[in-house]
């Protein structure tokens, strides 16, 4: 058994794969272990790859595209079964990942769908605050896996004009309308707590709800309790499910709603 | 009156038009401008309703002309009014934009003076936002009935997708409850788009620096269970919308009780399990190569509301079954139920390389249930002597439980 240590990114563990598979090293030879370089950890035994192998290596390219995906996942064991699919693609068969009822390759794709939601769902539940005195506009947000650098460039793209933040308990990315550039991570507290407009968008939220259409788990599964900490209109969805009933009663009475506090 | 005010009026008078779609489009803000759109789309937020808002979907005004009887802001109703002015709306647009809370604009309005002059006002408020502030977002603007193919023309150039309601399947109905409503009226709106889109592709393959015209199409929306009208006659409207104007999507809304509603309209719980039937039966026309009038039939002309309309179609087809998982081509394995599009896509992936039996489809969180009787997979499948019983139906069919969650995440979609 060979153990690994590998910075916890796609590069780090591109390079110690290519060495462990060019020295002919099996799957079920390799323990991975994350830690960064020079790291006190208990596995002080634990190899390390410094540098490129000058070998060359052929490895179909969808597989690298699903694996730079699935490198930003948090759970340690998928570098693991990146590896293994890596293995089996270049030694038993190159059509693997066509076969998706393959247990292997419907974890890694499973992995992949889980770390492109999460991306999803961050560019969905990100809420800026405007910071007046900076002219910036700066969100905190906590992905369920390591994504911001690899969601950063969407953002771009939507607020190319504005100067922003996004602050993670990762990293924080940040622009300021030329180069897209990382800092270490933060905690909540780093990030403004109100804006301006958030009664606005809250009064929206509720007048553009349908109180006869109430279906609570079904909002609950498109945007899961965890994102709410982060958005104003959170808030007020209890109140909003309380007064649903009382609305639609009044509206089959036929009656002028009355407005809710 | 002040803009929350207002806003709260305007967005709770635009939220019976269920459309809220932000995707089919792509498009970057030009320097210096806010905004991008992308082919998929963002859902940014979702309501108690289990609907996600990734527009402001809001009316430009709630004053109306009409005395459309379906309708919350018909001239009759004693409700609340108010306007937005051109700038308030394009600022609410930028000011929720920048905090990530919308993808863009859905703009509707009542109609005020007349037809032309409230599109003039919609169109200004989208040229604002593209010409002064450089928006790159999505823009949805409603094609107001009766106003001019100009006036649509230079709609086109600025928003992403379009939307002439049809609001009431036949023109029984819309005579009924729309007087001042023409099929003929609102199909003009529709065929006016088309042609915009049309002519503007054809330039855009002499000069790739042609505008585009609606990038993201042209959309509908009919509301289902305000009239008796039955499920095969609303199918053979929309089969007949999509095939003449190339439509995107037709949305069904379960009509819904609304302050101060008509005496003549059923004031009970929206209709949303048929609502969700309907849905099914129109992805089953558009993805999976099923024509309108095989869905239901004279006999039959409702959806059976505890089996999906596909399941129904098996059960009347059964001389079309069983299907052959690994050797029948793809249009036979998208009518088999259980299988969805993209089941299917990954199957004809698989079967090159790998014989596909009844365990795999497990893996790939196949309803097995549903299927047992219509496929033959590599291994011995039980479920086949089951095909030709009579009483197949009961053996299908979810369990009351499952019914009464309804599988929320393809309430959403209609997947199957």
């Amino acid at each position: 058994m060979r153990q690994i240590r590998i910075n916890p990114d796609f590069t780090s563990w591109q390079r110690a794969a290519k060495w462990l598979l060019l020295e002919q090293t099996p799957p079920h030879h390799v323990e991975w272990v994350e830690g960064g370089a020079g790291q006190a950890s208990l596995f002080a035994v634990a190899e390390e790859f410094t540098r490129n192998h000058p070998g060359a290596l052929s490895v179909p390219r969808n597989f690298m595209q699903i694996a730079y995906t699935v490198a930003c996942h948090r759970d340690p064991h998928h570098w693991d079964r990146m590896y293994r699919v890596l293995w089996r693609l270049l030694h038993e068969d190159r059509n693997l990942l066509r076969i998706a009822v393959d247990p292997d390759v419907r974890a890694l794709v499973e992995l992949q769908q889980e770390v492109c939601r999460d991306a999803h769902h961050m560019l969905s539940f990100v809420r800026f605050r405007e910071l007046k005195s900076e002219q910036r506009f700066v969100a905190w947000y906590r992905p369920d896996h390591r994504i911001t650098g690899r969601v950063a460039p969407s953002f771009v793209l939507r607020f190319r004009a504005m100067c922003w933040s996004i602050l993670t308990p990762d990293e924080c990315a940040h622009w300021d309308q030329g180069e897209l550039h990382f800092t270490p991570g933060v905690e909540r507290q780093a990030a403004p707590t109100s804006d301006k407009v958030e009664d606005l968008w809250r009064e929206y939220y509720r007048s553009t709800f349908n109180p006869a259409r109430l279906n609570e788990g079904l909002m609950r599964q498109f945007m899961p309790a965890r994102y709410w900490e982060n958005m104003p209109e959170a808030e007020i969805i209890h109140e909003t499910i309380a007064t649903s009933s009382q609305r639609v009663e009044q509206m089959l009475a036929n009656k002028s709603p009355r407005r809710t506090k | 009156m002040d803009l929350k005010e207002k806003l709260r009026i305007l967005s709770d008078a635009a939220k019976y038009d269920v459309s809220c779609a932000s995707s089919g489009s792509r498009r970057t803000a030009p320097a210096g401008g806010l905004g991008a759109t992308s082919s998929a789309g963002i859902c940014h937020s979702f309501t108690p309703d289990g609907r996600c808002i990734s527009l402001l979907k809001i009316l430009l005004t709630n004053y109306c002309v009409y005395d459309c009887v379906y309708c919350v802001n018909r001239v009759s109703s004693d409700i609340e009014r108010a306007r937005f002015t051109v700038d308030e709306a394009v600022n609410l647009t930028l000011d929720f934009y920048r905090r990530n809370y919308i993808d863009g604009l859905f703009l509707s309005s009542g109609v005020i003076q007349n037809s032309d002059y409230t599109m003039e006002q919609l169109v200004a408020v989208a040229r604002s936002l593209r010409e002064t502030h450089k928006f790159g977002g999505y823009i949805h603007l409603k094609a107001i009935a009766g106003c001019s193919a100009d006036l649509l023309r230079q709609a086109g150039l600025w928003a992403d997708r379009l939307s002439a309601n049809i609001e009431l399947p036949t023109q029984e109905d819309l005579s009924r409850l729309a007087p001042e409503k023409t099929l003929v009226q609102i199909e003009g709106a529709m065929a006016s788009i088309h042609t915009g889109s049309a002519e503007a592709r054809a330039e855009r393959k002499h000069s790739r620096s042609a505008p585009r015209y609606a990038p993201a199409g042209q959309s509908t929306q009919l509301v289902v269970g305000a009239t008796p009208t039955t499920d095969r006659r609303i199918l053979q409207t929309t089969s007949r919308l999509y095939q003449s104007y190339e439509l995107k999507r037709v949305y069904y809304s379960a009509f819904s009780p609304f302050p101060r509603a008509d005496v003549r309209l059923p004031l009970q719980a929206p209709p949303l399990v048929r609502e969700h039937r309907l849905y099914q039966a129109d992805w089953l026309m558009r993805f999976y190569g099923f024509r309108g009038e095989e869905l239901t039939t004279d006999a039959e002309p409702n959806f059976d509301s505890a089996l999906d309309p596909k399941m129904q179609w098996a059960l009347r087809n059964r001389w079309f079954f069983p299907v052959d998982v690994n050797r029948s081509p793809r249009e036979s394995l998208l009518r088999v139920p259980g299988l969805g599009c993209r089941t299917v896509q990954k199957l004809l992936g698989v079967r090159r390389y790998h014989q596909i039996t009844l365990a795999d489809l497990v893996r790939l969180r196949v309803s097995i249930k549903r299927l047992r009787p219509f496929l033959i997979t590599a291994d011995v499948n039980d479920g086949l002597r089951t095909l030709d019983l009579v009483e197949l139906a009961p053996l299908v069919r979810p369990s009351a439980e499952q019914l009464s969650l309804f599988d929320p995440a393809t309430a959403l979609t209609g997947e199957l």
